[in-house]
């Protein structure tokens, strides 16, 4: 079910720089959302229209957050709002990620892609065998980092300029840890930006782990009818072995063994 | 005084149970919006452009959003008339509001192929032809800016069907009237006006299009007055039944587009950001109309006073 609804702000917190996270009081939402879901908030700012999409970062009871980095005039303007404020929210969208069972359960974030991953930890259960790899540009981009700790999960994290964790990329974490203990019985779980999504993809493929992603993708409706979103598909049945699906209504998850990276 | 003014409103011969319907392209075949608000209260459903052929659509990125609005090229990516059999014909079937099909070509006979196969599945109200797609005969120039491709559009499907035919008009003209006249001299009952504008934006930061097509359709409230101005010089020169669309977000912006001389008003890109705008705008158009004392919609395109 998909409502268009106005929730009650309760928080709406600076947890990093550029980052916030936004708690309303929504229950629908709270006890429907599955990880790897979305919402649209209809951001109050002159000139701009279209809604902006956030991954689902953790529901409580009636309590539903998300968390997004200050990017540009939307996520600026969304910092204006305060506790007591209402907000339009259209959710739940898009399909979540499939946890099944597995020998082991590698989640990969990035940066802005780590906070919807938060709540598949979550729903996993930190099993001894999950572990977690953050990455991002700079040390203020792990955010999360401690909520994932305190679920019990075992964290890794890498910076590209070295200033917390292993100097590089996440997608280091990720190689080496399936070197050591191989890909069989492996589901990677990875949302970030693209070119990262690419390489856990070719990662996850070369030690035969199964591996889910979450895409992004420029988005108008959200919910399926404008086909502002897709993205490269495979199939074999069609004219060029693909064919362009909508991140918003057959993703944002995707099998990765599905895409085509351009 | 009555207190419920008449919503009703004609096109050609098919009646409207009000006059708010939403835009081919931003509605899907409805059922995406079902799942939201009550599509049953609609005035009516125009469908995503359908083509003879299944078409994949451009590469992304297709759409950015631009000062109160937005471009877009999608390609008219839909499944084809077989998949619209198929998967999407079933739902409409069983909606009670009327179903405006929109179809679009590659030739004009594809067009009145069309319109053939289409009204032979009984679930079209009537048909809107999509002529701001490229004509791939003519080196993909847009059919609808091209007076001599309209007539032989237009009066193709005419001769194809007996369903009424309402022809989407380009924006991207200089004289709008004169395509307005091409249409209707080729038969068409009645008109849609406007499709989207031509646009184009550059991220300045990788210094290339947003869009992977470079330039795409704006749509949204940044071309209503397009949209205000050309209904009207169509309006005031033709007695031909409009459908407004162009920036309709709220119950303002349609009967702007009602007093400047349109039947009916379309609710596109409004979808988008408010799934909600097209039943706001049915209130909103019937508050409007008992505040003004005024006991049916249909006087608002005669009432500009100018
Ligand atoms: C399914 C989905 C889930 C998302 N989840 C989150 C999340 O949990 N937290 C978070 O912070 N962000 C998330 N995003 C990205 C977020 O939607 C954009 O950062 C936001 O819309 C930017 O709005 P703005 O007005 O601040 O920026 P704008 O001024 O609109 O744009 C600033 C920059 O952001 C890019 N951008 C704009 N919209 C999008 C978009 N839809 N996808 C990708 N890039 C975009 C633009 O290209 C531009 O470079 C998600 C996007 C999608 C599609
Ligand atoms: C994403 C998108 C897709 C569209 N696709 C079609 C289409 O397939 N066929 C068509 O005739 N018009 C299409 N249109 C144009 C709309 O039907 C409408 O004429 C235009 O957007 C102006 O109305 P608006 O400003 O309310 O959106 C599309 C518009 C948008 C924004
Ligand atoms: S955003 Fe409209 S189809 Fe995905």
């Amino acid at each position: 079910m998909i409502t268009q609804k106005l929730y009650t702000i309760l928080r709406n917190e600076k947890i990093a720089p550029l980052y916030y996270c936004l708690a309303v009081k929504a229950p629908q939402l709270a006890k429907k959302a599955l990880s790897g879901q979305f919402v649209s908030l209809l951001v109050n700012e002159k000139n701009l229209l279209l809604r902006r999409p956030f991954g689902v970062f953790d529901c409580d009871k009636d309590v539903f957050r998300l968390v997004y980095k200050v990017v540009g005039r939307g996520t600026a303007a969304l910092t204006k709002l305060a506790k007591g404020d209402d907000v339009d929210i259209l959710g739940l969208l898009g399909n979540g990620f499939a946890v099944k069972r597995a020998r082991r359960h590698l989640i990969v974030g990035g940066g802005v892609g780590i906070s919807p991953l938060f709540y598949l930890a979550k729903k996993i259960g930190a099993p001894p065998d999950t572990r977690v790899f953050l990455g991002g540009r700079s040390k203020g981009d792990l955010i999360c980092e401690k909520d994932f700790k305190a679920l019990g999960c075992v964290v890794a994290v890498a910076t590209e300029d070295g200033t917390k964790g292993k100097k590089g990329l996440v997608t280091g974490l990720l190689d080496a840890d399936l070197r050591k203990h191989g890909g069989d019985g492996v589901v990677v779980y990875a949302c970030g930006p693209k070119g990262m999504l690419k390489a856990v993809a070719g990662i996850a493929a070369e030690y035969g782990a199964a591996c889910q992603v979450s895409l992004e993708e420029y988005m108008a409706c959200g919910i399926g009818t404008c086909m502002g979103c897709v993205i490269k598909i495979r199939n074999e049945k069609a004219e060029a072995g693909f064919e362009y699906r909508r991140v918003c209504k057959e993703g944002p998850v995707f099998s990765a063994e599905e895409i085509i990276w351009d | 005084m009555a207190q419920t003014p008449n919503l009703k409103v004609t096109i050609g011969t098919l009646t409207l149970p009000n006059p708010v319907l939403v835009c081919s392209g931003t509605y899907g075949f409805g059922e995406e919006f079902a799942d939201i608000i009550d599509i049953t209260k609609l005035g009516g459903i125009i469908t995503k452009s359908i083509t003879l052929r299944p078409k994949k659509g451009n590469p992304p990125q297709r759409i950015v959003e631009t000062p109160s609005g937005m471009l877009n090229a999608i390609g008219l990516q839909n499944p084809g008339i077989d998949g619209f059999i198929k998967d999407k014909l079933p739902f409409l079937k069983k909606l009670k509001i009327p179903v405006i099909v929109n179809i679009a070509g590659d030739t004009p006979d594809e067009y009145a192929e069309l319109a053939r196969r289409v009204e032979s599945l009984g679930v079209a109200a009537a048909l809107e032809l999509n002529i701001s797609c490229p004509n791939v005969k003519k080196g993909g120039i847009a059919f609808g800016i091209d007076p001599h491709v309209t007539f032989e559009v237009v009066s193709g499907v005419r001769k194809a069907t007996r369903l009424p035919v309402v022809t989407k008009l380009s924006p991207n003209v200089t004289d709008i009237v004169f395509l307005a006249k091409v249409a209707i001299d080729a038969g068409s009952d009645a008109l849609s006006l406007i499709n989207t504008l031509l646009g184009m934006s550059i991220d300045i930061q990788k210094m290339r299009p947003h869009i992977a097509n470079i330039t795409g359709g704006l749509s949204g409230p940044a071309i209503r007055p397009v949209a205000v101005r050309m209904i009207w010089q169509v309006a005031r020169t033709y007695d031909i039944p409009i459908i407004g669309m162009g920036g309709v977000e709220d119950a303002a912006s349609a009967v702007e587009l009602l007093l400047a001389g349109a039947s009916a008003v379309s609710v596109g890109t409004a979808n988008f950001y408010n799934p909600r705008a097209p039943l706001e705008i049915v209130d909103g158009i019937r508050k409007y109309l008992v505040e003004k004392r005024i006991e049916d919609v249909n006087e608002l395109r005669k009432s500009l006073k100018v």
